[in-house]
């Protein structure tokens, strides 16, 4: 694939390669074994600029732009992707503080985040409330001139780490009732609860979160009360590009490994990439790499245009996603039962890519999101 | 403190080679990067800058693709370039190379330091620095593995075989070709690649710097190393083999 990039995207694109290969590779490993948070990396990728690569200049980010924001994390998915997913959702959460902040907020929570200082986390999910948002009960009640937060939510990236949480509550019984809130590190009646035991990701933080009465000062609201739901579906488009990116780098992933073992191993007396079967799967492999790579790249540079792109995201990221798990299956069968060893660095990739058809919406989700824009036409 | 930084572009060394006719390489499949040496003389520079103030001039030799790795070293934190882009420059040899850079430097003016990358990565030459100083009649230290500087006075260790260093105290300015490991070169930021764009990169040719050298030598092929595969196990017992040895290394390759 050799799309038309500007040399600041390749400048950044080399950057991220360089520093995927040095700094995240060799150590990739074993935080994935230890089910550890990189914490030293991610604050290396927060100082280089890569948190707010979609906020201007003014509030700290690199304005770098979608499409660079795409290929900077497909070089740092082929690596890890469970560092991918860390600085997808911190750039995800830079989203609606960018959109829907006030001047004052956006100083103090948009800046730190957009340049390096603190992850984030969007706590929508809850038990009972996955695909459809508006099923969620965390509560919100206004008190004097403050809020009382009550509930738990689930599944929350970065929870335990963020220095800035975007909290989807319901304030009024209505099915749309919900309030977007920001709830800073710290907060009063703000718990970490249970630590979810991953398939995959496991160099990723994925926490439940716990309100109990947590009081947020009602200069904590983010936009106007009632604007929930608008505010979490406003970052989906670029969520939906960000695991898109993940999946794409990941593909390269299954690719490499791939081709390189298949030059190596040996059976019935040559390499087996000489085996028509293995040339297939191969061969497979990098059309979906290189279809991939040019949905997410049409759906980034439609958010760059400022286009509409809800279309497009979907389809990046379902096609993304599904083929990048139906790639790790074949990259694995291409390794014979080493693959099946944490020796093997395509055993990792293969439970790390089976998440991605499922979370930022699932294939199912996506499906009905094309389906519905293709009906207005 | 005034700095100039001599940097080459160069093939990523991982990148599939073709030569085309026994004269060039096959661009086509081919990443480029900078110089690997040339990244620590940045670094370097930027350090000093850092400590003393002053500004970091980039100088390259090379075409359009160049001009990437020229601003990727702005977006590391140097000041400003200048990019010869001259097809007359690219054909010719180290001595015209050294000859414009010595040329584009003095149009600089003041500068307090050249630093270069010992060699590049891909001739491995090792001579532009040594030629720019002879040519600058200036001070040149090479394998510069540490740099101290007080006032005009330089301390320099010179790393030389078997792990020894060479201390050397020299005063500005002065030209330095510095050895990899000198330091960790930082990588790129992302608001540092934004700015990079913006970044002054003047571009000129040979004629605009008032030279037009020749090379010294001429460029007759390019070629992959033939390996042989020749090799003769002598069998037998070792009294026997090592007394074969001897009469074949005597009688065959006569060379004892």
């Amino acid at each position: 694939m050799k799309p038309l990039l500007t040399q600041e995207q390749m400048m950044i694109r080399e950057m991220a390669h360089e520093f995927a290969r040095t700094e995240i590779e060799p150590f990739a490993q074993e935080y994935n074994l230890k089910g550890e948070f990189p914490e030293a990396i991610i604050g290396k990728l927060g100082r280089l600029g890569l948190f707010g690569m979609m906020v201007p200049e003014r509030y700290g980010g690199s304005e770098a732009g979608a499409v660079s924001y795409s290929l900077a994390l497909q070089e740092i998915a082929y690596s890890c992707a469970s560092v991918a997913v860390t600085l997808s959702v911190t750039n995800l959460t830079a989203e609606p503080l960018l959109n829907f902040a006030t001047e004052a907020q956006k100083e103090k929570f948009l800046r730190p985040l957009a340049s390096g200082e603190h992850i984030g986390a969007f706590a929508l999910t809850e038990l009972e409330a996955g695909s459809d948002p508006s099923a969620l009960k965390t509560s919100a009640v206004k008190r004097g001139g403050r809020y009382i937060v009550n509930g738990a939510k689930q599944f929350i990236t970065n929870g335990a780490y963020a220095g800035v949480i975007i909290l989807i509550a319901r304030t009024s019984p209505e099915k749309n009732g919900l309030t977007a809130f920001i709830v800073p590190k710290g907060a009063r009646g703000l718990k970490v609860g249970k630590d979810e035991k991953k398939m995959g990701l496991n160099a990723s933080n994925t926490v439940e979160i716990l309100f109990e009465d947590c009081e947020l000062p009602e200069d904590l609201v983010l936009g106007k009360e009632g604007m929930g739901l608008k505010i979490a579906l406003s970052a989906l488009d670029s969520g939906r590009i960000g695991i898109a990116s993940q999946a794409v780098g990941m593909i390269r992933a299954c690719l490499h490994e791939a081709l390189e073992y298949s030059k190596e191993r040996k059976q019935f007396g040559k390499a087996i990439i000489k085996h028509q079967s293995i040339r297939n799967m191969l061969a497979d492999i990098a059309v979906d790499y290189e279809a991939a790579g040019l949905l997410v790249l049409n759906a980034a540079s439609l958010k760059d245009d400022r286009k509409s792109l809800s279309m497009e995201a979907s389809m990046a990221k379902l096609f993304a996603t599904e083929a990048l798990n139906r790639c790790a299956y074949k990259a694995l069968q291409v390794f014979g039962g080493y693959g099946y060893t944490k020796d093997y660095k395509i055993e990792r990739i293969y439970r790390d890519a089976r998440v991605t058809t499922i979370y930022e919406g699932t294939s199912e989700i996506q499906r009905m999101v094309i389906a519905r824009e293709l009906e207005k036409m | 403190m005034k700095i100039a930084v001599c940097l080459k572009q160069v093939p990523d060394m991982e990148s599939k080679f073709k030569i085309v006719d026994g004269k060039k390489i096959d661009e086509s499949q081919i990443a480029f990067k900078i110089n690997d040496f040339d990244n620590y003389a940045v670094e370097a520079a930027l350090q000093l800058k850092e400590k003393l103030g002053g500004e970091v001039v980039i100088v390259t030799c090379g075409p359009d693709r160049a001009s990437k790795d020229i601003r990727q070293a702005f977006a590391m934190g140097a000041d400003w370039g200048i990019h010869v882009n001259d097809p007359a420059v690219e054909s010719g040899d180290n001595f015209v190379v050294a000859s414009v850079l010595q040329k584009a430097i003095e149009t600089i003016g003041g500068v307090d330091l050249v630093l270069t990358g010992v060699q590049a990565e891909d001739d491995q030459a090792a001579v532009t620095g040594v030629m720019l100083a002879d040519l600058m009649g200036l001070p040149h230290c090479t394998n510069v593995k540490k740099l101290e500087i007080n006032g005009n006075n330089l301390t320099v260790n010179r790393e030389l075989e078997g792990g020894f260093n060479e201390v050397i105290e020299m005063s500005a300015p002065a030209v330095l070709s510095i050895q990899s490991g000198i330091n960790e070169p930082r990588y790129p930021t992302l608001p540092g690649i934004m700015k990079a764009k913006k970044k002054r990169l003047d571009v000129k040719k040979g004629a605009d710097l008032g030279v037009s050298p020749k090379s010294k030598t001429d460029f007759i092929k390019m070629f992959f190393p033939v390996s042989e595969h020749k090799a003769e196990i002598i069998q037998g017992d070792p009294a026997t083999a090592a007394a074969k040895l001897i009469e074949k290394l005597k009688t065959e390759a006569k060379v004892i």
